[in-house]
C-alpha cells in the first residue's frame, strides 16, 4: 500500500497528467480512423520514450492504448465502419441507434461502458494479477482452439436472417484466413504465386474493405435517390433508467473482457463477440439485438475495453503479451531495462503501481473526453454525403496503406469491399466473415498444434478448461432454440385451454 | 430469393470443388504434422458443398413443395417479379451503377500509380474525380476539399504519426 501511495505521489505531476490527457485524446482520434489501430499508435510512440522517464512513458502509452480501443467505437457507431477490429460487434447496434437519431446516446453508452470495463479490469489487475496469470498459464493449444471455435460459432448464430448464410459467411472468412504460408509446414495455400500473399490477406484491409468500402459503395449507389436524413445527436449521457438497466450488461461484459484479455493472443474481437452473444442469449427479447438497442453497444464495448487491463496481466506477471498492443508495450519496458515476469512485483513495485495508476487515469480521461466531445464527433455525420463519402474512402485507402506501408493492401481492401457489397446484396451478414478471418487461422493452427502435441489423441480437446468452453458454447447455441420451443408449447397449451 | 439462392448454391459447389481439389494436390506432410495443411481447406471444401446442397433443398422446398408463402404469393413468381423490379431500378439509377463501377476502378488506379506519381497528385486527382462521381458540382468544393484533405492527411499521417507516404514534393 505504501508503495502504491509513493507511486501515486510521483506520478501525479502536472506534466504527467497533461501527457496522459493528450495521449488519450490522440488515442481516441487514431482509434476512430479506420486502418489506424492502438497497436500502431503505441508502436509509433515507442521511439519517443527513449528520452522520457519511465513514468512519463507509461502515462503516454497507456493513455493512447485506452483511447484507441475506445475510439474504434465512434466510427463504428456513426459511420458503420469499425475503427479497430475490437469494435466490429459495436456496429451491429451502434449504427442502427445513430440512424434512429440516438447517435449521441450510443456514443454515451459506449463511453460509459468502455470506462466501466476499463476500470473493472484495472481492479482485477490490481487485486488478482498473479491468480489470473496462473489460470492463463494453463491455456495451451487445445484451449485456444476451443476458444476460437467458440467465438466463430457464436457469431454465426447471432448475425443475419439466415443461420445457414451466417455459417457460410463464417466459412468464407475462415477460408480467407488460411491464405498464405502455413506456419507448421511452409506449404503455400491459395497464394497464386503472389509473394505479397505469403503473409496472408491481412485483417486491416479486410476489415476496412468489408465494413468501410462496402458501406460506402452502398451509400454511393443510393446518392441522389434518397435524401440524407439529418441524424440528430440528441442527448449524450444516457438517462438514469437506461444506465441502471445496463449495469448487469456492463458487469458481464467487463468480466468476460478481463478474462479473455488475460489470455495471451485472444484479444478484443473475441471478447466483444462473446460478450455480445452472451447478452443476446440472456435477453428476454433476443430479436431486438441488431435493431439498435443500448445493450448491443454496452456489452461489446465494456468487454473490449476490459481487455486492456486483462491483457496487462500476463504482460506483467508472465512477460507474455496479452494482445498485439501489449506486445509492443513490452518493448517500452525493455528499453528502460525493466525485466517483466513474476520478479517485477518485488524488484520494481513502483513500475507496477505506476502502470495501475495510468491505466485508471487513461480510462477516466477517456470518459471525460468521450462524453464532452461526442457532439463534435457526431458533427461528422451531418456533412453532405457527396463530400463525406469520397473523403472517407480516401482515409480508408491511406489508412490501409499506412497499416503495412504497402499498396498491395489497397488491392486487398478493394477485393473485400466488392465482396462485402455483393454479399450484402445476397443477404449475407458480414460479421461472421470478418470474425472467421480473425479467428480462423488461430483455430486451425491451434487445432493442428494440439493434435501434434497429443500425437493424434483427440481427447486433448476435452481437458477441463476446454470442456467448460464447449459446454458454455453448447448452452448458448441451444438455449434460444429450447426457449423458443418451450414458449411455443406454452402458447399452444394456453390456446387449447382457451 | 429463389433465383439468387440457386446461383449461390452453384457458386458454393464450384468453390467447394476448387478448394478441395487444390488442397488434395498438395504434398504429404504427415511426417511434420499429424494433420497437414490440406486438412482445413478440405473440410471447408466439403462444408461449402454441403451448404450448397442445403441451400438447393431450401430453394426446392419453396419452389416445389410449399409453393406459396404465408400471404398466398407464389415464391417463384414473386422472385421473378422482384428480379424484374430490381433490373428496372438499376436502369433507372444508372448514375449509381456507374459510380459503383467507377469508384473501385479509381481506387485501383490510385493504388497502382501511388508509388510512382506520389501521394500529393494521386490524392488531389482521386478526390476531384470521386467528388464528381458522387455528383458534387460546386467548384469551391471540387477544388477546396482535395487540397484541404491532402494537407490534412499529410499533416496527420506524415508529420504527426510519422507514417511513410510516397511523396513527390511535400
Amino acid at each position: 500500500m505504501e508503495a502504491f501511495w509513493s507511486a501515486l505521489v510521483d506520478s501525479f505531476t502536472v506534466g504527467n497528467v497533461f501527457l496522459s490527457i493528450v495521449a488519450t485524446f490522440a488515442g481516441i482520434v487514431i482509434g476512430a480512423i479506420p486502418g489506424l489501430s492502438a497497436t500502431m499508435a503505441v508502436a509509433i510512440l515507442i521511439p519517443f520514450t527513449y528520452k522520457m522517464g519511465m513514468i512519463a512513458s507509461l502515462a503516454m502509452l497507456l493513455g493512447v492504448y485506452c483511447g484507441a480501443v475506445y475510439g474504434g467505437s465512434i466510427s463504428a457507431i456513426l459511420l458503420n465502419i469499425p475503427g479497430t477490429p475490437a469494435a466490429i460487434m459495436t456496429t451491429l447496434d451502434g449504427n442502427p441507434m445513430a440512424k434512429k437519431g440516438e447517435g449521441g446516446k450510443a456514443i454515451g453508452v459506449s463511453t460509459i461502458a468502455s470506462f466501466c470495463g476499463g476500470i473493472i479490469s484495472c481492479v482485477f489487475l490490481i487485486v488478482c494479477c498473479s491468480l489470473l496469470a496462473l489460470v492463463a498459464q494453463k491455456f495451451s493449444y487445445p484451449e485456444y482452439f476451443v476458444l476460437a471455435a467458440f467465438g466463430i460459432c457464436l457469431v454465426a448464430d447471432s448475425c443475419g436472417e439466415s443461420f445457414l448464410k451466417g455459417i457460410v459467411s463464417g466459412l468464407i472468412g475462415i477460408l480467407l484466413s488460411l491464405v498464405g504460408m502455413d506456419a507448421l509446414t511452409g506449404q503455400q495455400r491459395f497464394t497464386f504465386g503472389n509473394p505479397y500473399l505469403l503473409g496472408g490477406l491481412g485483417q486491416v484491409p479486410a476489415l476496412i474493405g468489408l465494413f468501410g468500402m462496402s458501406e460506402i459503395l452502398n451509400q454511393v449507389f443510393e446518392l441522389g435517390v434518397s435524401n440524407k436524413k439529418k441524424m440528430k445527436v440528441g442527448r449524450v449521457v444516457p438517462d438514469k433508467k437506461t444506465l441502471k438497466r445496463l449495469v448487469p450488461t456492463i458487469l458481464r461484459g467487463s468480466l468476460i473482457g478481463t478474462f479473455i484479455g488475460a489470455l495471451p493472443g485472444a484479444g478484443g474481437p473475441v471478447a466483444a463477440s462473446i460478450a455480445y452473444n452472451t447478452e443476446k442469449t440472456n435477453s428476454k427479447d433476443p430479436s431486438k439485438f441488431g435493431t439498435g438497442i443500448p445493450e448491443g453497444v454496452a456489452a461489446p464495448e465494456s468487454a473490449n475495453n476490459a481487455v486492456t487491463g486483462g491483457a496487462i496481466i500476463p504482460m506483467l506477471a508472465l512477460a507474455v503479451p496479452g494482445d498485439g498492443t501489449t506486445a509492443v508495450l513490452m518493448s517500452a519496458f525493455i528499453i528502460k531495462g525493466i525485466d517483466l515476469g513474476p520478479m517485477i512485483f518485488s524488484q520494481h513495485p513502483e513500475v507496477v503501481n505506476t502502470t495501475y495508476i495510468f491505466l485508471i487515469l487513461g480510462n477516466i480521461f477517456m470518459l471525460i473526453l468521450g462524453l464532452s466531445l461526442a457532439r463534435i464527433f457526431a458533427k461528422v455525420i451531418e456533412v453532405d454525403n457527396k463530400i463525406l463519402l469520397p473523403v472517407i474512402l480516401l482515409i480508408c485507402m491511406v489508412g490501409t496503406f499506412a497499416s503495412a506501408s504497402n499498396t498491395f493492401n489497397i488491392y486487398v481492401m478493394i477485393f473485400f469491399g466488392i465482396l462485402g457489397f455483393v454479399m450484402q446484396r445476397f443477404r449475407f451478414s458480414l460479421t461472421p466473415m470478418i470474425l472467421g478471418l480473425v479467428l480462423g487461422s488461430m483455430a486451425e493452427e491451434n487445432f493442428r498444434s494440439a493434435l501434434t502435441m497429443s500425437q493424434g489423441d483427440y481427447s486433448v480437446f476435452f481437458r477441463p478448461i476446454s470442456l467448460v468452453f464447449i459446454i458454455i458454447a453448447a448452452v448458448i447455441l441451444a438455449w434460444p432454440r429450447v426457449r423458443r420451443l418451450i414458449n411455443k408449447r406454452k402458447a399452444g397449451k394456453s390456446g387449447t385451454e382457451a | 430469393m429463389i433465383i439468387g439462392d440457386s446461383i449461390l448454391a452453384v457458386l458454393l459447389f464450384a468453390l467447394g470443388g476448387y478448394v478441395y481439389g487444390t488442397a488434395a494436390s498438395w504434398p504429404d506432410y504427415s511426417r511434420l504434422s499429424v494433420l497437414g495443411p490440406e486438412m482445413g481447406p478440405k473440410l471447408l471444401g466439403i462444408a461449402f458443398i454441403i451448404a450448397g446442397v442445403l441451400l438447393l433443398l431450401q430453394v426446392a422446398n419453396r419452389a416445389f413443395i410449399k409453393k406459396v408463402n404465408a400471404d398466398g404469393e407464389n415464391y417463384v413468381q414473386k422472385d421473378i417479379a422482384n428480379a424484374k423490379a430490381k433490373f428496372a431500378y438499376l436502369k433507372e439509377h444508372w448514375k449509381g451503377v456507374i459510380a459503383l463501377i467507377a469508384l473501385p476502378v479509381m481506387m485501383w488506379i490510385y493504388a497502382t500509380v501511388l508509388p510512382t506519381v506520389g501521394f500529393e497528385i494521386c490524392t488531389l486527382v482521386f478526390l476531384f474525380v470521386a467528388l464528381l462521381i458522387c455528383q458534387e458540382r460546386r467548384w469551391y468544393i471540387l477544388l477546396g476539399v482535395p487540397v484541404g484533405m491532402t494537407v490534412v492527411i499529410y499533416l496527420l499521417f506524415r508529420l504527426l504519426l510519422n507514417v511513410p507516404l510516397p511523396l513527390l514534393f511535400l
